[in-house]
């Protein structure tokens, strides 16, 4: 297959701003995804740098209690719905997934720019909760409050719903694309890993999504016409609320870090220059963790005075979930095992994943036994825990992926040095920030709360200083990446000599993405050195 | 375009139009059968029953209208995934809600410690200093809450107790002040009333806490051998096991309950009596409108019980004879049977009021 | 290096396929799919009010028993007749757009409109009858006719559940006409009727949720 580094490619032809509004190519989707959950995401992080400035002394540092209130609230809400849901399924499934399969797009290509636009509204609604006063109910709703409160729920609760809907149809188009678009050749165990942590994760957002939807608008109806089945005093139940909302937010965790282990599989085998070991193994553990994601909702609710004979079978379910979880972090150090690796940006955060995203998962275990969970229950424990998860998981599996396939989405690399130096800040301030917190929270610091006693001030502080860490990480990261937009060296198509597809076209990839029909004969076909595929 | 390979029926399927025919007439049919059968009451059954008529309903519609019957596997997958998946979201749910609050609560048995060995119950049954000092520590920290830290009936807690917790300094005992009978009622708590069981502590424990409290006590008796058969003390010891009788969740839920009360529904009686404006402000929210009985559930105490307040028409009881009697009663409650105590009345009211119950007794 | 390629027709229709797929028939049965995967997600978004009910009413069957009977089981079975039809002729449209009958499928559709009008009709003429009756959502709730429990719990079901059904008839409504006017307009054969092809496949799941709601709601009494 020969590759044509062309002066046409997706990004310049046709041209115009209108022509990108109005676009219904998957890449430029993706890459207009990409942009705005960035955006949000550092929308999300000041707010999270304001609540740790807050911290750095008791009482008062810089904003009152009900700002406090609202800061967490927003930090949460901007980061769960507006940026870490959307983002890497949005964004890089958008301009990948296709490609990864063989296909020219995906299979509704006008319900896929729909999503976007649908976001934007979700998007919009969420930041009119903003300008009105903001929310303080934490990003879970929880009812009783969350029905009193005079904040503006109801603007931050339609935005959610219609968010979800945008998430929605992106994974019921990836559902159909990877069922129905497949090049020739590329059979389900012919998939790169990538794709199947997509597909898991599509399935759970068509199956998780419309259960959020329906709980916040029941909040919406409960606010508005008092449907009164949250309200106790109107013979409601407001713990039949956190069974609504975590039976979606709960797989939304998996909407979450899935993606991120599917880019670490990709990332992995193509920097130790070897096939995936355990390759099955890998493909279904995605499959056996979107199925679990629906059985284990109620260990959020240990504490809420649900039946034991629930917590029961939650806290066995869950701990049910560790096993494929556990296969795919084996199976990627097995890769690594006698492979050539190379330290390269992505490789790093790679790395750092596996590091940060075990110690995320073994203290997950500390949460599902019950009688841990109520001494760990709404302490700082369980924030580090998922910001281990979340952010050490998913964010740094994003990086990984924003670095790995920068050259390939617009032609350029960036500077490599600097990029190290960016991981590196990363992995630092990132276990500054968050290692603290489990030794606060193991002592009895409560999250949520405005002021602490003054024996944590220490930990506070370290934890502050270390997102300051974080932020200067992600500053010179995005200097550096659009820096290299303008002035970076020119990309080859296939600069890691990495075996998927999307690196046998040119970078950037063409609008038409295969310029002849590509045919596929196994995954990561390392140990076969293929002439045909260019290095260039 | 040869690529995305192989289909391999690449034409529509099409069904015979009298398929659609034919299933219409059986879906009519079947909305007629489960409108008859709802106009007969199968108790329990009537529930599945419906079902069952819908889902065969819907499974018509979906073979044959959505015609999936006829198409690949991969649609099918999706309706029998959604089918699973609501399916897995009712049970899970309804193991929380539905066992949560069937008012049941669950038994714990702990292993004992010492509670079936006669020797050490009666070596525990004598008073010693040590014991009394350990008690006073426990007390401190399960009890005072209501009973005051001085014993005095007066905790903090108490002020939200309908009837009020014993006052240790009185003297007054309503079950009995010897070791084994104030043994018994910690370990059984009070129904009625805010005194839950104590079982969950060990028999030693209890005992340390009788100890304690018979010290503070100005009047006590000792055992008597009717005190130690009716406590089981002379046989069988088991049932002093430790045991947690009733979950925490479970009393904090049942307290921050509204009380409920089925009254008969009827008019006041004697509604211009002086007193009838008193009564149906204070009493009838118990007793009924013009003192026929009610029953009164879900009140806030633990355990969570229901009560029944008698009739009083052709009540003989002394109460209604002797309007002190009946003062003493109303003011202060009676202890163990839920009445609370309502006071606050200047002394016409407190005519008016038993004139009014005299009244509603047919006096 | 020309993005440009030859566009294809499905035979007989000015149906231009888009380029990623290979045939009509591709298009066609991606289309279902994506059809099918959304109504998974349409049950699953009434799922959340039917484990609802199920909670509620297995918490206090008595006042689920007493208020159903505020609801009138005719009204309800004239609409699920209404709404069985209203699937039998989507359905035939379909069937006789696939015998290239264009007109006949056309009136079909007609037909099923009407239903889903008449539907909603009644389903007005239900409502105002609760709005007087003050039979209304929990907190609005100032009936005094029924003594167990909470009762407002029942008709805020009642509420949510047929007010989101009646969305999804409206919504029917709006695509029914648009797919009636493209027949109409001679767009679709025996070779392309994608469109009425999906918007059956809503039509019978509206129908399917209606025939749950309607024992579950009215002929509990």
């Amino acid at each position: 297959m020969s590759v044509a580094n062309s002066d046409v490619n997706y990004i310049n032809s046709p041209k115009g701003l209108w022509s990108w509004l109005v676009t219904i190519d998957h890449k430029r989707i993706g890459i207009m995804y990409l942009f705005t959950t960035l955006a949000f995401f550092a929308l999300g992080g000041i707010f999270a740098l304001l609540l740790r400035i807050e911290h750095l002394t008791p009482g008062r540092t810089i904003m009152d209690a009900n700002q406090y209130n609202i800061a967490f609230t927003l930090h949460g809400a901007i980061m769960v719905f507006m940026f870490i849901v959307p983002n890497v399924p949005a964004a890089f499934g958008n301009f990948f997934l296709p490609i990864m399969i063989g296909a020219k797009d995906v299979a509704f290509p006008k319900i896929n720019l729909l999503s976007y636009y649908v976001f934007w509204l979700g998007a919009i609604l969420a930041v009119c909760a903003i300008i009105f006063g903001g929310v303080d109910t934490g990003w879970t709703f929880y009812t009783p409050y969350s029905i009193r409160t005079n904040t503006a729920v109801i603007f931050m609760a339609s935005g959610a719903f219609i968010m979800g809907m945008s998430s929605i149809l992106t994974g019921l188009n990836f559902i159909v694309t990877v069922h129905k678009l497949r090049a020739p050749g590329m059979t389900f165990f012919h998939l790169p890993l990538f794709i199947w942590g997509i597909y898991a994760t599509a399935i759970i957002q068509v199956l998780a999504t419309p259960v959020i939807g329906m709980t916040v608008a029941l909040l919406i109806m409960e606010r508005v016409f008092g449907i009164g089945f949250f309200d106790p005093a109107l013979g409601g139940d407001p713990i039949l609320f956190q069974h609504f909302f975590w039976f979606y937010s709960h797989p939304a965790v998996y909407i979450m870090i899935v993606p991120g282990m599917a880019i670490i599989s990709e990332i992995i085998p193509a920097f130790s220059k070897k096939t995936i070991f355990g390759y099955k193994p890998i493909a279904y553990s995605s499959l056996a963790i979107a199925f679990a994601s629906f059985i284990v909702w109620g260990h959020h609710m240990f504490t809420s005075g649900q039946s034991y004979l629930a917590s029961l079978l939650f806290s066995v379910a869950t701990i049910i979930i560790g096993v494929p979880t556990a296969i795919k972090i084996v199976n990627w150090v097995a890769t690594m095992y006698k492979g050539k690796v190379s330290w390269e940006t992505p490789m790093l955060y790679a790395m750092a994943f596996i590091f940060m995203f075990s110690i995320g998962g073994l203290t997950g275990l500390f949460h599902i036994s019950l009688a841990v969970s109520v001494h760990l229950h709404d302490t700082y424990f369980v924030v580090a825990h998922f910001h281990y998860v979340m952010m050490g998981g998913t964010v740094m599996a994003m990086l990984g992926g924003l670095h790995y396939w920068w050259p390939k989405m617009f032609g350029v690399m960036y500077n490599e040095c600097l990029g190290k130096i960016g991981a590196a800040l990363m992995f630092i301030g990132f276990n500054m920030t968050f290692g603290s917190q489990f030794i606060m929270g193991n002592l009895g610091m409560p999250r949520r709360y405005y002021d602490y006693a003054e024996r944590f001030q220490p930990l506070h502080q370290v934890s502050t200083v270390g997102s300051w860490f974080i932020a200067a990480s992600f500053l010179l990261t995005m200097s550096y990446l659009i820096y290299s937009l303008f002035k970076g060296k020119k990309a080859p198509a296939n600069p890691w000599d990495a075996k998927s597809l999307e690196w046998t076209i040119a970078s950037p990839p063409p609008t038409e993405n295969f310029l002849t029909d590509p045919v596929v004969t196994e995954p990561y076909p390392y140990g076969t050195p293929n002439k045909a595929r260019s290095h260039a | 375009m040869a690529h995305h390979g192989n289909h391999k029926e690449e034409h529509h399927h099409v069904t015979p139009l009298e398929i659609f025919h034919k299933v219409f007439i059986a879906l009519i049919g079947l909305t007629v059968l489960t409108v008859v059968t709802s106009l007969y009451d199968f108790g329990m059954m009537n529930m599945v029953v419906a079902m069952a008529i819908a889902s065969l309903k819907a499974a018509l519609v979906i073979m044959f209208f959505m015609q999936l019957k006829y198409d690949n596997i991969l649609n099918q997958l999706c309706m029998i995934s959604a089918i699973l998946f609501v399916a897995i979201f009712i049970l899970i749910t309804a193991s929380d809600v539905i066992v949560r609050d069937n008012g049941r609560p669950m038994r714990i048995e702990k292993a004992a410690q010492g509670g079936d060995d006669p020797a050490l119950m009666n070596k525990l049954r004598a008073v010693t200093d040590d014991q009394v000092a350990k008690g006073k520590v426990l007390y401190a920290n399960n009890c005072a809450s209501c009973h005051g830290a001085t014993g005095g009936g007066d905790g903090p807690g108490a002020a939200a107790l309908n009837p009020k917790p014993r006052n240790f300094l009185s003297g007054e005992w309503k079950y009995g002040s010897s070791p084994t009978r104030i043994f018994t009622t910690i370990t059984n708590g009070v129904k009625g009333t805010g005194m839950s069981s104590y079982s969950g502590m060990s028999v030693e424990e209890r005992y340390a806490l009788v100890h304690y409290v018979r010290s503070i006590s100005p009047q006590k008796s000792d055992d008597s051998a009717e005190d130690l058969k009716a406590a089981g003390l002379d046989g069988d010891f088991s049932k002093f096991k430790p045991k947690q009788m009733v979950d925490v969740g479970i009393v904090m839920e049942n307290m921050a309950q509204v009380d409920q009360v089925e009254l008969p529904q009827d008019r006041q009686k004697f509604s211009d009596h002086p007193g009838a404006k008193l009564y149906a402000q204070h009493c009838a929210s118990c007793h009924g409108l013009s003192g026929q009985g009610a029953k009164v559930t879900a009140v806030g105490v633990n355990p969570p019980i229901a009560l029944y307040t008698t009739s009083w028409n052709g009540l003989q009881a002394g109460w209604i004879q002797d309007s002190s009697a009946f003062k003493k009663i109303v003011s202060e409650g009676l202890t163990g049977w839920g009445k609370p105590g309502i006071g606050h009345f200047n002394s016409d009211e407190w005519s008016q009021l038993y004139s009014y119950a005299r009244a509603l007794s047919g006096r | 290096m020309s993005g440009h390629h030859e566009v294809h027709y499905v035979e007989g229709t000015k149906h231009a396929i888009p380029h990623h797929f290979n045939s009509g028939y591709h298009e066609f049965d991606a289309s279902k799919m994506g059809m099918w995967v959304f109504l998974v997600n349409e049950i699953l978004l009434f799922s959340a009010l039917f484990v609802a009910y199920a909670m509620f009413r297995a918490k206090d069957p008595v006042m689920f028993h007493e208020a159903s009977h505020q609801l009138n089981k005719w009204m309800g079975g004239l609409n699920t007749i209404v709404l069985l039809f209203s699937s039998l002729t989507m359905a035939l449209s379909v069937g006789y757009l696939q015998r290239n009958n264009t007109k006949r499928a056309s009136q079909m559709l007609i037909l099923t409109f009407l239903c889903a009008a008449t539907f909603m009709v009644v389903k007005y003429f239900e409502y105002s009858h609760k709005f007087h009756a003050g039979l209304l959502t929990a907190k609005f709730y100032t009936f005094e006719g029924i003594s167990a429990g909470h009762p407002g719990l029942f008709f805020s079901l009642y509420f949510m559940m047929t007010g989101l059904h009646g969305l999804h008839v409206l919504i029917g409504m709006g695509v029914i006409a648009w797919v009636w006017w493209r027949t109409r307009r001679g767009d679709f054969n025996e070779h392309y009727f994608t469109p009425v092809e999906v918007t059956a496949l809503y039509w019978h799941l509206v129908d399917l949720v209606w025939i749950f709601l309607f024992p579950l709601l009215y002929l509990i009494g």
